[in-house]
């Protein structure tokens, strides 16, 4: 696992190159844009699906496949104002998996993440929205290099593995309430509690 | 349904962290949803909660893409549709969250409420096999919501109108969370029908006045 090293802060170019690249596929279907982006994001979505099922390979590479054409087929539903690209993709990754784990495990249920997380975007009639949220994610960005080995642990097995906070309790062998303090207070770290007491 | 700000209960921050890293069931999920799209601060945290995914997401890797995996991908995209931005849908007078025009896609009255009493109604959204059932629940104004005791978790997310109980007033929007063995017996606001999104994770006993007749329709109706 990989802790607190060389966590790179995009820089505004970066970013402003993707975007121009998502406009692109959307506008104009552009099949090298895309392969820019595939170069750029291929590899850590494979290491997305890994960290949840380490050894599922060709899993992996199917999942790939299957957020890459994502990308190409909702480019045109991506706000650049309201998210930068990195963090639409994550969200479109972290669906797939939830969707392919979910057809596996025949308890759960039948809605899909189509259903619940679209819309679901900070749309506040704000002019300096985007603004703020760079600033937030800067910081965000920033103060995750000052969390704990066991903060950034259990963080990372929240969202890379994706394990609910009780399968992380069984894993680390502690008492789920541990669990969820150490998560709060990582949380709170980051500046991304509701004024919650912890 | 309009945002709005006054919420005044909300799924914890934990919730909403494993909501963002999608390690909740998608049942619950729902409900989550129900609340988040109306209201500005869950949103928010939402999605600064993402942005803490995405930051570990973006970490460097080692990880090598298997040999013609872009030619696949470029094959793939050929064929796939794209899908083009909906039109934004005038915000109408209705409370029904975006989230549940899929199973509610003209409004509540058009719904096939199955009677429970003169005075409740509920309709079925959906259940898995574990017996997880999500719900609406309609309360006639004024009424006594089913007073019942049950055995898992149970969450109720407010669509329209209000209702109290020994602890409260909760309105529209208001997203809340009883763990098991709790019992309590809230009643409906005068002013309006209560429509209650809600999910129950596990039999419910109904106790009181109505149990006698209640408790095997709706237990019946859990496990069927
Ligand atoms: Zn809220």
């Amino acid at each position: 696992m990989t802790h607190n090293t060389h966590r790179s802060l995009k820089d505004d170019a970066e970013i402003h190159q993707e975007k121009t690249w998502l406009a692109a596929i959307a506008e104009k279907q552009d099949e090298t844009a895309f392969s820019e982006l595939f170069d750029r994001y291929a590899p850590k979505i494979k290491a997305f699906c890994l960290a949840q099922s380490p050894g599922s390979v060709s899993l992996a590479d199917e999942l790939v496949q299957e957020v890459m054409v994502k990308i190409w087929q909702k480019a045109g539903l991506y706000k650049s104002d309201i998210a930068s690209p990195s963090t639409w993709i994550f969200t479109l990754a972290r669906n797939a998996r939830v969707d392919f784990f979910r057809k596996q495990n025949r308890h759960q249920s039948d809605i899909t993440t189509d259903d619940i997380y679209e819309e679901l975007i900070d749309e506040s009639q704000d002019l300096f929205l985007s603004a703020r949220q760079n600033q937030q994610k800067l910081h965000i960005t920033r103060a995750l290099d000052t969390l704990s080995f066991d903060q950034t642990e259990v963080i990372s097995k929240v969202y890379m593995e994706g394990k609910s906070h009780s399968q992380v309790a069984d894993e680390l062998q502690l008492p789920l309430g541990t669990v969820k303090s150490r998560i709060r207070l990582a949380l709170s770290k980051l500046g991304v509690t509701l004024g919650e007491s912890l | 349904m309009n945002q709005n700000n006054s919420c005044q209960y909300h799924p914890d921050t934990l919730t909403i962290n494993a909501f963002a890293a999608g390690t909740i069931d998608t049942a619950e999920g729902l409900c989550i949803a129900s609340h988040v799209q109306q209201c500005a601060e869950c949103k928010h945290q939402l999605n600064q909660l993402e942005t803490v995914g995405e930051s570990f997401f973006m970490q460097p890797s080692q990880v090598l893409i298997a040999k013609g995996a872009k030619e696949g991908a470029l094959k793939a995209i050929r064929q796939a549709k794209q899908v083009k931005p909906a039109p934004r849908t005038p915000t109408t007078s209705s409370s029904v969250p975006k989230v549940l025009y899929k199973w509610i896609p003209n409004g509540y009255d058009e719904l096939d409420w199955q009677t429970i009493t003169r005075e409740i109604s509920t309709f079925d959204l959906t259940k898995n096999k574990k017996g997880t059932k999500v719900s609406l629940l309609k309360v006639k104004a004024g009424a006594h919501m089913p007073h019942h005791r049950h055995s898992g978790k149970e969450i109720t997310v407010i669509l329209q109108g209000s209702f109290s109980d020994e602890d409260g007033i909760y309105s529209e929007g208001d997203y809340l969370v009883r763990e098991t063995h709790e019992n309590h017996s809230p009643i409906a606001s005068k002013d309006k029908d209560c429509i209650c999104l809600t999910l129950l994770d596990g039999p419910i006993e109904l106790t009181g006045f109505f149990s006698k007749l209640l408790n095997p329709i709706l237990r019946l109706k859990h496990s069927a």
